[in-house]
């Protein structure tokens, strides 16, 4: 009896991971495609492949049920929520552009190409199913094969020393941080004798009410964040970031700040929500009483933006800018997590969203400046709006965007994030990040400065292919869009919590 | 006496008075460099001149009216501002009021100006912006008329500023000269001083009003001024002073100001450096009176102020007596004149001080007649040698005989000689001074004395300049000598229309002893409080006749004086000079005003200023940029955080490592054990928050 | 003719121009220019329709427009206008007009200088239309992005560094701007709805406040955020410090958009904002207000005497005037100080336009603004000298000129209230006088300066511009009530509102 029904519903189950097989098909057909073509010069079939492959993957999603908070699905490893469902898409969006940003700047070369795309679509994969995770266990593996295939993503440039130093940094960081994490679920696993989230939070709840369980749940959710942290590249466990970032490739640089980052924050949700938290049903929540979590996490939100923000002035090279910014972001997001509320989970996604294209968008365009023929560094910016304006206006808006100025769609994120806290009335916190806002105007404005105000050092136009173009066209429209009309993505993200 | 016009139409035509010089000055204004300069002259002169006559029909209108508290035309133009609220409202028109005390005014301003613009003619002729010029004067007639027609202070107070800017104007109009220049903005500037206090009074005059009234008090306007005057005594004094003395005390700052006296006189000596018509007409004729005007405009609030009273009759006095005293030993012929005005002022405002309204007045037209020849025949006298020194000038009287003819009048009439018409106007004033009922007891008497001594140096001066100028030989040199010549007739027939009016001037003012009416005195009665009407005992006859005869002696003393000084024996001023060196140097430095002024408040306010600046620059703007530059600084520190602060850290923490053995160092091989430790002291960290909340 | 929407219309009809310049190929900058100024004025006509149509009368708002725009957070399109809304709109309107012919001489940049422009327009006139809290945060943030270019681009040699300033200095204000404004959308409940509300008119009925917005601290902090916010803005002391930089390193028609309508927004936000949402605070911080104000008034009038650079004069002069403005708002007990300063707003706006564009004159044909280093300039341009002449005077206050009736009006109206404070304020009038004649001095009277002896006149383009805000200067000093009559009866309504 029992055999026939596990079978019978692990078959329904394995409609659920369709776009983890879908990939892992891709993943297939590429490595097969490259085996057989080793010297394949056109690097635009992988790109196809990949393309199709994220694409296709996203496809069974609206042949499933409607999603529901307590519709799960192979022996309760995994969950089928909204959260879920709008996960997936969204990873998905973030490998294509990471794809295409890679086609279309060439910084990997013809012969690390494949593999290039492996990683990136087996990445996303991982990130897929840790979602929907909502076992310790399955956690676990879906945040290794996310991180081990990153790291690899970032020492993809075998020859380039710089890259692979960045890769070795994020390994021995990265194993540090998950054996931590690793470690705090084995705690939790202790406690309450199962992995399955829920059973654990019902464990939870009872747990803290003893003070001696209270201590080791309080060891575990510290041990939690150090793994959470160390993903979102949040202070104290930021510092791999600037280095790695810098020492990616760039298009991959772009996608470790999206799409890592972002999983980590619906982690964050997935884990901190059902375990810690209560009181869904009001769309407020507290803390387990006794396990003050979001004060710590309020504090760390507002060291981390102010660190990132501070940090980033002095930067002259704009990635590891963007690696400082990014992290100040990454405080920005901890505002939503720590508001306990539905509004501020909404708040996360939709930052996560417009964070997607803007922040994609500020690196594509130092892809593409340094595959234009200048570099890095913020020097090779000056005048660079008069030699090339399309790509420097679009840089312009990706900017304003991450600064959070209006009409561009980060300043509804912020509004969204900033809202959240005070619907709380964590005041403090709210005129914190009002007040980082306006110290990352100024290193923002450097950028611009460089590219609009100041005279250029050569004249010669640089010529951005039309494909480039097309691209930053595609982050243009929900950049500046999202900011004007938002109400689609507002409907989306209030029906999620 | 019938109606010549209808008072309705004469209401009608009130805004052509001022509009018509206005008009004038538009054109010239706008259009003046391209007309032909003959036309500039027409419409300069025309326009003062038609205002005139519609200010003549004015006044025979009002004689029209049988009951004298009937006269007086208001003509409401339109609404100009209008706030309202829950308890009241603010409310003034832009209305014009002719009545006995702004007809005179409108005369005198509208009758010497057209005979100035006439004057100006012939003077300016030849300058390259005589359309700028004219433009100006009669910008300036437009500016005055409105301070005179004002139905309300405020508005008052557009034209009391409109005469001060047209006075920068035309002090500076040689503006290429730097010192002319600057001079017009010390009057400028020197009058908004003034004004502050006009304003100042104006806004308690109204609050005071308004919260008396419960807010039925909505304007400014004089009628309902003058009705709603005694609520001001029944407002709570502020600083044991009542609110009437605050307020009169106040306009009469802005009088000081407009009206050259102490402490305010300083910028009318400096006002000559002007074109010498404009001496005559703003600085001597109409501007200078408008204080005078406007105090007595003001007469029903003063007469319930004594002590403000007092104060402007001491400082009248004083005046009129400090100016005297300067302006025996100024040597430019102009110079003396300005002094000698600022001298005149102090008379009329010592008549205002003791209640004689009228007779201050009538000592302003008399003095607007005698005075405005004075600086015509100065103007005249420059216009031949080209310098303003009276130690180049010297028996002028056989070049120019018409001039020193119509000058000789008004020198007579200044001097106190009868029965010019000085003699009658400041003799008024004398007599009202003694028999006036001040707070302080005998100060009466004493400010009678005051008076009767400036009487005798103006003697003395007018004497002394006359000399200088018209007798004995020329001193210019000889080939000035060949060049000089009678001005025009554009010039002389407005010194002869002057001449004659200086010399009969004073019947419209005679005084009791006459037993003739005094017209004026009479005219002016309905808009003066009653209180206004002294001086007019007929007990004192014989008092009134000796005290007569004291001041005509006392001139007489001058002017003999003066005659033994500069034509008789003219070594003995050099004398007296020597003996009194350091009186002598006071006098000719004008008391060291100037530069105690410069010292006290203008270069503390420069040093204000620069401080301010400085402030600005380094302190506040510093703040700015110094928090920016910390933040800077710290983000710079942040910045290398990985490297320096935490790294440190780390390092430090290593080295602890180090120095436990060999064992550890293999540990130390790259940045990235750093990071490591950075996760334990992460963790760690996150541990002593997390037990420390 | 009228199309409906008109303040829509109004609004973005420069948005349109902007847009079409975008696709004028790069060697027609004359058409770029063209199209500029045609943008412009279509929204003056509209205005000055608006000005003759507007209902005098009527305390409530206006040619409202209000659709949903994002439901999620109850924010609505909603435009409307009312009496003090009015005069700046035109004002916008009309300064935009003369700044596009006055920026004629632009040649760098051509399509990249009149699109911000006009985005700037729009952006200007989205603020004073906008009544809810949300659009009017947009709108005034959407002003920040092409001041920031046409100062950075177009300015000065030290422009970079003002960009910036103004940059940081605003987004300052705006940041706590933005936190109040979600604690008032949290704070209040719509009635009608349930929902919280960005709905300026509905946030103003104090009784759709909740119970912690009616707690004294959070409407104390809240109304220091939103008065931060404002006050640098206007600038007032001791926030100026952009002000000075900022005028100085603009190109002309900037400098004229930044005085004379950008630093309104300051006081606009504080009639719009912060009155009718706090107004026991509006009270609680009137004689702190006023006593800014007064700084304002006299410590920029001694640091515009201080000052080297026509530009620089011309810029702490505003901050003088501005004060001017501050002080006549912060009085209550009668409405004659608060129609002063709204007066004083929209003279300001056309005086000091006047002003910066006359520097401009000078500086394109000497390239210097160093006072000191002219010198009889009125004999070289006698009808410059003319123009400046009345702008000057009419910046010091001069009767019969605009700016006397409503420094008038506010120190009139301030005495009732604040009577040290008005006569320290009206010893303001005094240092104007002083410093604004001195300039005239030292730039145009004294001996004609050999160097500059050869200086071309004042051009037809630039009379043009600057006779239209002379007229009007010359106009409302006679006859204020055209403005007076368009704005006494909301401020009756203000100043009723926040007496309570």
């Amino acid at each position: 009896m029992i055999p026939e029904n596990f079978i019978q519903s692990n078959l329904q189950g394995i409609s659920f991971i369709g776009p983890e097989l879908i990939l892992t098909l891709a993943i297939l057909l590429i490595l097969l495609v490259g085996v057989l073509l080793p010297y394949w010069r056109h690097r635009i079939l992988f790109t196809i492949l990949a393309v199709a492959g994220l694409a296709g993957s996203v496809l069974p999603l609206w042949k499933l049920p409607q999603p529901a908070p307590d519709l799960t699905y192979l022996s309760n490893l995994f969950v089928w929520d909204w959260l879920t469902f709008l996960s997936k898409p969204f990873f998905a969006v973030v490998g294509v552009l990471t794809i295409l940003l890679t086609q279309v700047t060439g910084e990997i070369d013809n012969s690390e190409y494949s593999e290039c795309t492996i990683l990136v679509l087996a990445v996303t994969m991982g990130m897929m199913l840790l979602v929907a995770s909502t076992d310790l266990l399955m956690i676990y593996l879906a945040f290794e094969t996310m991180g081990i295939l990153s790291y690899l993503l970032v020492g993809i440039r075998a020859r380039d020393e710089r890259s692979g130093e960045a890769a070795l940094k994020y390994v021995l960081y990265g194993a540090f941080t998950s054996g931590t994490m690793l470690f705090g679920f084995s705690l939790l696993f202790g406690l309450a004798g199962s992995t399955d989230l829920l059973a654990i939070s019902q464990k939870v709840a009872f747990a803290s009410q003893h003070p001696q369980d209270r201590l080791l749940l309080i060891v575990a959710i510290l041990f939690f964040l150090a793994g959470l942290l160390f993903k979102t590249a949040s202070f104290p466990f930021h510092f791999w970031c600037p280095d790695v970032y810098e020492g990616a490739p760039t298009p991959i640089t772009a996608f470790l700040s999206v799409g890592p980052k972002a999983a980590g924050f619906v982690l964050f949700i997935r884990l901190f929500y059902p375990l810690f938290a209560t009181g869904h049903d009001a769309t407020i929540y507290e803390a387990v009483s006794g396990l003050d979590w979001p004060s710590i996490l309020a504090l760390v939100s507002a060291i981390t933006m102010t660190l990132g923000n501070l940090a980033a002035i002095h930067q002259n090279n704009l990635k590891r800018l963007l690696a400082y910014s990014s992290i100040a972001h990454a405080g920005y997001l901890l505002m939503g997590i720590v508001s306990l509320s539905d509004l501020g989970l909404r708040s996360v996604v939709f930052y996560l969203v417009v964070y997607l294209f803007m922040n994609v968008g500020a690196f594509a365009v130092v892809a593409m400046v340094a595959s234009a023929g200048g570099s890095e560094e913020i020097d090779s910016y000056r005048g660079l709006g008069a030699r090339a304006p399309y790509v420097c206006v679009a840089m312009a808006i990706f900017l304003f965007s991450l600064i959070g100025l209006p009409p561009f769609a980060g300043f509804v994120g912020k509004v969204y994030l900033f809202a959240a806290v005070i619907y709380k009335k964590i005041y403090w916190l709210a005129v914190v990040a009002a007040l980082n806002t306006v110290i990352s105007l100024y290193y923002y404005l450097r950028i611009v400065k460089a590219m609009f105000l100041e005279k250029p050092t050569e004249t010669i136009q640089i010529q951005v292919p039309l494909s480039s173009r097309v691209l930053l066209l595609a982050l243009l429209v929900p950049t500046l869009g999202l900011g004007i009309y938002w109400q689609p993505l507002a409907r989306v993200v209030s029906g999620m919590f | 006496m019938t109606n010549l016009i209808d008072p309705l139409h004469m209401k009608n035509m009130l805004w052509l008075i001022p509009c018509l010089p206005l008009a004038g000055a538009v054109i010239n204004g706008l259009l003046g460099k391209r007309l032909p300069v003959r036309l500039v002259h027409f419409v300069g002169c025309a326009s003062v001149f038609l205002a005139f006559l519609i200010s003549v029909a004015g006044f025979f209108t009002l004689l029209g009216i049988e009951e004298p508290h009937q006269r007086f035309l208001i003509q409401p133009l339109y609404q100009w501002i209008l706030t309202v609220w829950h308890q009241g409202s603010f409310s003034l028109q832009v209305a014009f009021r002719l009545d006995p005390l702004s007809i005179t005014l409108c005369l005198v301003v509208t009758g010497v100006g057209f005979l100035i613009h006439l004057y100006s003619v012939g003077y300016m002729a030849g300058d390259e912006s005589q359309a700028r010029y004219f433009a100006y004067l009669n910008l300036f007639t437009f500016s005055m008329l409105l301070l005179v027609l004002a139905d309300n202070l405020l508005l008052m107070f557009v034209g009391w500023e409109g005469v001060g800017l047209c006075s920068y104007l035309l002090i500076g109009f040689w503006f290429t000269d730097l010192e002319k220049a600057q001079a017009g903005m010390k009057a400028f500037i020197v009058n908004r001083v003034g004004d502050f206090g006009f304003f100042v009074g104006l806004m308690l005059l109204f609050w005071t009003l308004f919260e008396g009234s419960n807010g039925t008090i909505t304007g400014l306007g004089f009628q309902q001024l003058r009705e709603s005057i005694p609520l001001l005594n029944s407002a709570s004094p502020i600083l044991g002073v009542g609110l009437a003395t605050w307020i009169g005390l106040l306009f009469f700052v802005g009088a000081t100001g407009k009206s050259a006296q102490i402490p305010l006189y300083i910028w009318l000596p400096d006002a000559m450096a002007g074109p010498t018509p404009v001496s005559a007409f703003i600085h001597a004729a109409t501007m200078v009176t408008a204080g005078v005007y406007m105090i007595v405009r003001l007469n029903f609030l003063y007469v319930i102020a004594p002590a403000a009273m007092a104060v402007v009759a001491v400082v009248g006095g004083v005046t009129a007596f400090y100016a005297a005293t300067i302006a025996l030993t100024q040597n430019d012929i102009k110079r003396v004149l300005a002094y000698s005005t600022i001298s005149q002022l102090g008379y009329m405002f010592l008549a205002v001080g003791v209640a004689a309204f009228s007779t201050g007045i009538f000592h302003l037209v008399t003095h607007a007649f005698f005075k405005a020849l004075l600086f015509l025949g100065a103007g005249s006298v420059i216009h031949a040698v080209h310098s303003n020194d009276m130690l180049e000038m010297g028996g002028l009287k056989k070049y120019m005989p018409h001039t020193y003819l119509t000058f000789m009048a008004a020198y007579l009439a200044i001097s106190g000689i009868p029965p010019f018409s000085g003699f009658v106007s400041k003799d008024e004033i004398l007599w009202a001074t003694f028999n006036s009922h001040l707070p302080v007891a005998g100060l009466g008497k004493a400010l009678w004395a005051l008076g009767l001594l400036t009487a005798g140096l103006t003697a003395f001066y007018m004497t002394r300049l006359v000399a200088l100028t018209f007798m004995g030989g020329f001193r210019g040199g000889l080939e000035k000598e060949k060049h000089l010549h009678e001005s025009p007739s554009v010039m002389t027939f407005p010194l002869m229309a002057l001449a004659v009016l200086s010399v009969v001037g004073g019947v419209i003012g005679l005084p009791a002893v006459t037993h003739l009416p005094n017209l004026l005195h009479d005219f002016l009665g309905p808009v003066l409080s009653s209180h206004g009407a002294s001086g007019h005992q007929a007990h004192a006859y014989w008092l009134e006749l000796l005290l007569m005869l004291i001041s005509i002696g006392v001139a007489t003393t001058g002017i003999y004086l003066g005659w033994l000084f500069y034509v008789k024996r003219p070594e003995l001023p050099g004398k007296v000079a020597a003996r009194f060196a350091k009186m002598y140097q006071v006098l000719e430095q004008k008391y060291y005003v100037d530069e105690i002024y410069q010292a006290l408040f203008v270069r503390p306010l420069l040093k204000l200023v620069a401080l301010s600046g400085r402030f600005d620059l380094n302190t506040i703007d510093g703040a700015v940029n110094l928090s920016s530059r910390v933040t800077a600084k710290f983000s710079f520190l942040i910045g290398w955080e990985d490297l320096k602060i935490v790294d440190g850290a780390v390092n430090g923490l290593a080295e602890i490592f180090k120095r436990w053995g060999a064992a550890l160092r293999h540990l130390q091989t790259g940045k990235i054990q750093h990071y490591l430790y950075s996760v334990v002291l992460g963790i760690f960290g996150l541990c002593v928050f997390m037990f420390l909340f | 003719m009228l199309p409906d929407h008109l303040l829509s219309w109004m609004i973005f009809f420069p948005l349109l121009g902007a847009g079409l310049i975008l696709f004028v190929p790069k060697r027609y900058p004359t058409v770029m220019k063209g199209i500029a100024l045609a943008a412009t004025i279509p929204p003056l006509w509209w205005a000055a329709n608006l000005y003759v149509q507007f209902d005098r009368w009527g305390t409530g708002f206006q040619y409202v427009e209000k659709v949903p725009w994002i439901r999620a957070f109850n924010i609505h399109y909603y435009l409307g206008i009312d009496g003090i809304s009015v005069p700046m709109v035109l004002l916008t309107a009309l300064l935009s007009f003369i700044c596009i012919i006055a920026s004629w001489n632009i040649n760098e940049h051509v399509r990249g200088y009149f699109a911000l422009f006009l985005l700037l327009d729009t952006s200007m006139k989205g603020v004073f239309c906008a009544l809810d809290f949300f659009m009017f945060y947009v709108f005034w943030e959407l002003m920040l992005l092409p001041m920031y270019f046409l100062i950075g681009i177009w300015g000065g040699p030290r422009k970079e560094y003002a960009a910036i300033k103004f940059f940081l200095f605003t987004l300052v204000g705006s940041v706590l701007m933005l936190v109040v404004m979600l604690v008032f959308y949290f704070g209040s409940v719509e009635p009608a709805t349930g929902l919280h509300s960005f709905d300026l008119t509905i946030l103003a009925d104090q009784s759709v406040h909740q119970a912690f917005l009616r707690s004294h601290t959070i409407r104390w902090l809240c109304y220091l955020g939103l008065f931060i916010g404002f006050a640098i803005k206007i600038p007032l002391v001791p926030f100026h410090t952009w002000l000075p930089d900022a005028h100085v390193e603009a190109p002309t028609a900037i400098s004229v958009i930044l005085a004379g309508i950008l630093l309104k927004m300051g006081t606009y936000g504080i009639l719009r904002i912060s009155y009718p949402l706090l107004p026991d605070m509006a009270r609680e911080f009137a004689l702190f207000a006023a006593t800014l104000g007064l700084i304002s008034i006299i410590y920029g009038a001694l640091c515009a005497m201080a000052q080297t650079d026509l530009k620089k004069l011309i810029a702490y002069s505003s901050i003088s005037h501005m004060g001017f403005v501050m002080l006549g708002m912060s009085v209550f007990s009668n409405t004659t100080a608060i129609n002063g300063a709204v007066l004083q707003m929209f003279n300001h706006g056309t005086v000091t336009a006047m002003l910066f564009l006359l520097v401009g004159v000078i500086y394109d044909r000497a390239h210097i603004r160093d006072i000191d280093s002219f010198g009889g300039l009125a004999k070289t341009m006698p009808v410059y000298a003319g123009y400046t002449g009345l702008a000057f005077f009419a910046a010091l206050g001069l009767p019969g000129l605009s700016s006397f009736i409503s420094e008038a009006l506010v120190l009139v109206g301030s005495f009732q209230q604040y009577k040290i404070i008005t006569i320290t304020a009206t010893t303001g009038i005094i240092l104007t006088a002083a410093y604004f004649l001195w300039t005239m001095q030292r730039v145009f009277l004294g001996p004609q300066n050999k160097k500059w002896a050869d200086l071309p006149e004042i051009s037809l383009r630039e009379a043009f511009t600057l006779t239209p805000l002379a007229l009007i200067v010359v106009l409302l000093g006679f006859y204020p009530m055209p403005v007076l009559d368009l704005i006494g009866a909301t401020l009756k309504h203000t100043v009723a509102m926040v007496v309570g």
